[in-house]
C-alpha cells in the first residue's frame, strides 16, 4: 500500500524530519534546557570572574575577597569555604593560583556528578538528548561506561566531602552572628544562614545519601530505628532535590556576591547590621 | 468542529502522512479521532487498541511529536487551527500504521532472573517492606519509556541496554524484601544500566506516573557503584566478610 496507491494527496508533513534538534514536538520543548544553560553558564561566569579577582588578573590586589570583616563582621565568601585560613601558610606561599582553586572541586565536583544534575548537564550542555523525543546531534553513544562519564560514579565520595562543606557552611553563619565582641545581625547574615539551610536540604536529599541510609537495603523493617526514620526522611527530600539544587545554587551565589562584590570589592560602608 | 488530523501510514519501508478531516466533539480523545477515521474514511487503517481507559497500555504512538496513549490525550488540549500528527512508536519497526512490533521487549523480559523465594517455612515480609516496589507494579507495559529513551530510540542500542522498563523490573525484583536472586552483574553487564544517563524522560512520559528514574533507576545504579565502583565498600566487605 502506498499513498499512490490510494490515490490521496501528498501531505505537507514529511515523515521524517531532518536537521539539529528534528523532532515532530510543537510545544516549546527548548525553554527549560535554555533557561537552565543559561543559569549554569551565568554561574560559570561568575566563578571565573571571582577567580581572575583573586588572581589579581581584575580589580585591585589590596582587598582580600574572601573574608568582609569591616564594620566588626566577619563574613567569609562561600564559594571560597572554608577559606585560605584552613591551610598552612606555607603551602599557600607555595600554590600559584587563587587559594578558592583549592576548595571549589569538591562542591563543583558534588553537583558535577549529582544524579538531577546530570539530567541538566546532559539536556542543557550537551544535548545528549536536549529534549525528550528530540533528535540527538550526536547518535554514537557510551553512556556511563567509559571516561570521561563513568567519573559520575564517584558521586558518593563527592557526598562526603559536600557533608563536610555543608558543616562549614553552618560554621560561616554562626560566626557571622558576631561582631567584634558583640552579638548582631546583619544582611551577611541573613544570606549566609540561607545558604546554609539549602546547601543542607540540597546535600540532605542526595540519592546517594538515600542509597546509604536504608536504601540499599530489601528489609527496611530489620533496619534499627535511626536508619528507618532515617530513610522516610531522606525519601521525603530527595522528592524535592532539584529544587535543592537551584536554589543552592543560586543562594550560594547571591552569598558570595553580596560579600565579596557588593561589600568587599565595591567597599561598601552602608551595610545592615543590628549589633546588640 | 472540523479538526485535521495527519496519521503516518504504511508498511515495511514503505511510509507515508495521511491528512484526514473529522469531526471533533466534546470530550474527545485521539483515540477517538482515530477510530472515526477508521470508521468513515480509512477501514484499512491499523491501529493497536484495547481498554479506552489507559490500562491495558496498547494504544502507544507519538502524537504531536510526543510518546502518549491515545486514549489519555484530550483533542482540546491541542490547538484547534493546527493538525494533530499521530505517529506510530519511533523505537519500534512498524507492522502497519501505527501498529508497532514490540515483540523485543518480551525476549529482554525473559532474560531477567525471575523472583527467587527462599527456602524457609513461611516467609513473611511487613507492608512497610514492600512499599518501594508496590510503585513498580503499576507498570502497564505501554512501552513509551522505552520509546522515548534515547538509548533506545536515537542511538539503536537495543542489544546492550534493556531500556527503563526492564531496568524497573530488575529494581523490583532486587527490591523484594524475600527475593534471594542477584541481578547486579547482569543489570552492568547484559542490561547496560551503565548507559543510562538520567535525563529522566521515561519518568516525563509515564502514563502511571510511575517515578522510574528516582525510584528505581539510580538506586539500581547505586547498588552497582556499590558492587562495582566503591573502593572503601570493597575494603570493608573484605574486613566484614
Amino acid at each position: 500500500m502506498s499513498s499512490d496507491a490510494l490515490d490521496i494527496p501528498p501531505c505537507f508533513v514529511p515523515v521524517e524530519k531532518k536537521g539539529l534538534f528534528a523532532t515532530f514536538r510543537t510545544d516549546k520543548w527548548w525553554i527549560q534546557p535554555l533557561i537552565m544553560a543559561l543559569i549554569l553558564t551565568t554561574f560559570g561566569i561568575y566563578t571565573i570572574i571571582v577567580l581572575l579577582l583573586e588572581h589579581g588578573t581584575i580589580g585591585s590586589i589590596e582587598n582580600d575577597y574572601i573574608y568582609y570583616s569591616e564594620n566588626g563582621a566577619h563574613y567569609v565568601s562561600p564559594i571560597s569555604s572554608p577559606g585560605p585560613n584552613a591551610l598552612p601558610s606555607e603551602l599557600l606561599s607555595a600554590w600559584p593560583l587563587p587559594a578558592t582553586l583549592l576548595f571549589i572541586w569538591a562542591p563543583l565536583g558534588f553537583r558535577g556528578t549529582c544524579y538531577y544534575g546530570r539530567r541538566v548537564f546532559y539536556r542543557s550542555l550537551l544535548a545528549n538528548p536536549a529534549g525528550c523525543a528530540v533528535d540527538k546531534p550526536i547518535k554514537s553513544y557510551n553512556g556511563e561506561n567509559g571516561f570521561p562519564f563513568i567519573i559520575m560514579n564517584s558521586h558518593r565520595y563527592f557526598l562526603y566531602l559536600a557533608i563536610i562543606l555543608a558543616i562549614l557552611h553552618w560554621y560561616h553563619a554562626f560566626e557571622s552572628y558576631f561582631f567584634g565582641d558583640s552579638i548582631g545581625f546583619g544582611f551577611g547574615s541573613f544570606i549566609l544562614t540561607i545558604d546554609a539551610l539549602f546547601l543542607t536540604l540540597y546535600v540532605s536529599s542526595c540519592h546517594s545519601l538515600r542509597n546509604l541510609i536504608g536504601g540499599n537495603v530489601d528489609c527496611i523493617s530489620c533496619t534499627n530505628y535511626v536508619k528507618k526514620k532515617g530513610n522516610s526522611w531522606i525519601n521525603y527530600l530527595n522528592q524535592h532535590h532539584g529544587l535543592y539544587f537551584w536554589i543552592s545554587l543560586v543562594t550560594i551565589m547571591a552569598a558570595d556576591f553580596y560579600i565579596r562584590i557588593y561589600l568587599g570589592l565595591l567597599g561598601n560602608e552602608e551595610i545592615f547590621q543590628w549589633v546588640m | 468542529m472540523k479538526r485535521k488530523v495527519i496519521i503516518q501510514r504504511g508498511e515495511k519501508s514503505d511510509f507515508f502522512m495521511h491528512e484526514f478531516e473529522m469531526e471533533g466533539g466534546p470530550g474527545m480523545v485521539i483515540l477517538d479521532a482515530v477510530h472515526q477515521i477508521q470508521a468513515k474514511d480509512a477501514p484499512d487503517l491499523a491501529v493497536r487498541w484495547n481498554c479506552k481507559a489507559g490500562k491495558c497500555g496498547s494504544c502507544s504512538a507519538e502524537v504531536n511529536g510526543e510518546p502518549k496513549l491515545m486514549c489519555m490525550c484530550r483533542m482540546s488540549d491541542y490547538d484547534e487551527s493546527e493538525p494533530i500528527v499521530i505517529k506510530p512508536m519511533k523505537a519500534f519497526p512498524v507492522i502497519k500504521d501505527l501498529v508497532t512490533d514490540v515483540s523485543w521487549n518480551y525476549e529482554v523480559n525473559k532474560k531477567i532472573l525471575p523472583y527467587q523465594h527462599p527456602d524457609t517455612e513461611d516467609p513473611r515480609m511487613l507492608q512497610e517492606d514492600v512499599d518501594r516496589v508496590q510503585e513498580f507494579r503499576k507498570c502497564i507495559e505501554c512501552f513509551l519509556c522505552q520509546d522515548v529513551c534515547h538509548v533506545i530510540r536515537d542511538s539503536d542500542m537495543k542489544s546492550e541496554y534493556a531500556g527503563p522498563r526492564f531496568l524497573m523490573r530488575n529494581a523490583m525484583l532486587e527490591m523484594h524484601p524475600l527475593d534471594q536472586g542477584n541481578r547486579l552483574e547482569t543489570l552492568k553487564e547484559d542490561n547496560g544500566i551503565g548507559l543510562c544517563n538520567i535525563t529522566r524522560c521515561c519518568t516525563e512520559v509515564c502514563p502511571e506516573n510511575i517515578t522510574i528514574t528516582d525510584n528505581a533507576i539510580i538506586p539500581m545504579k547505586e547498588r552497582v557503584v556499590d558492587e562495582y565502583y566503591d573502593p572503601l565498600k570493597w575494603i570493608w566487605k573484605k574486613l566484614t566478610g
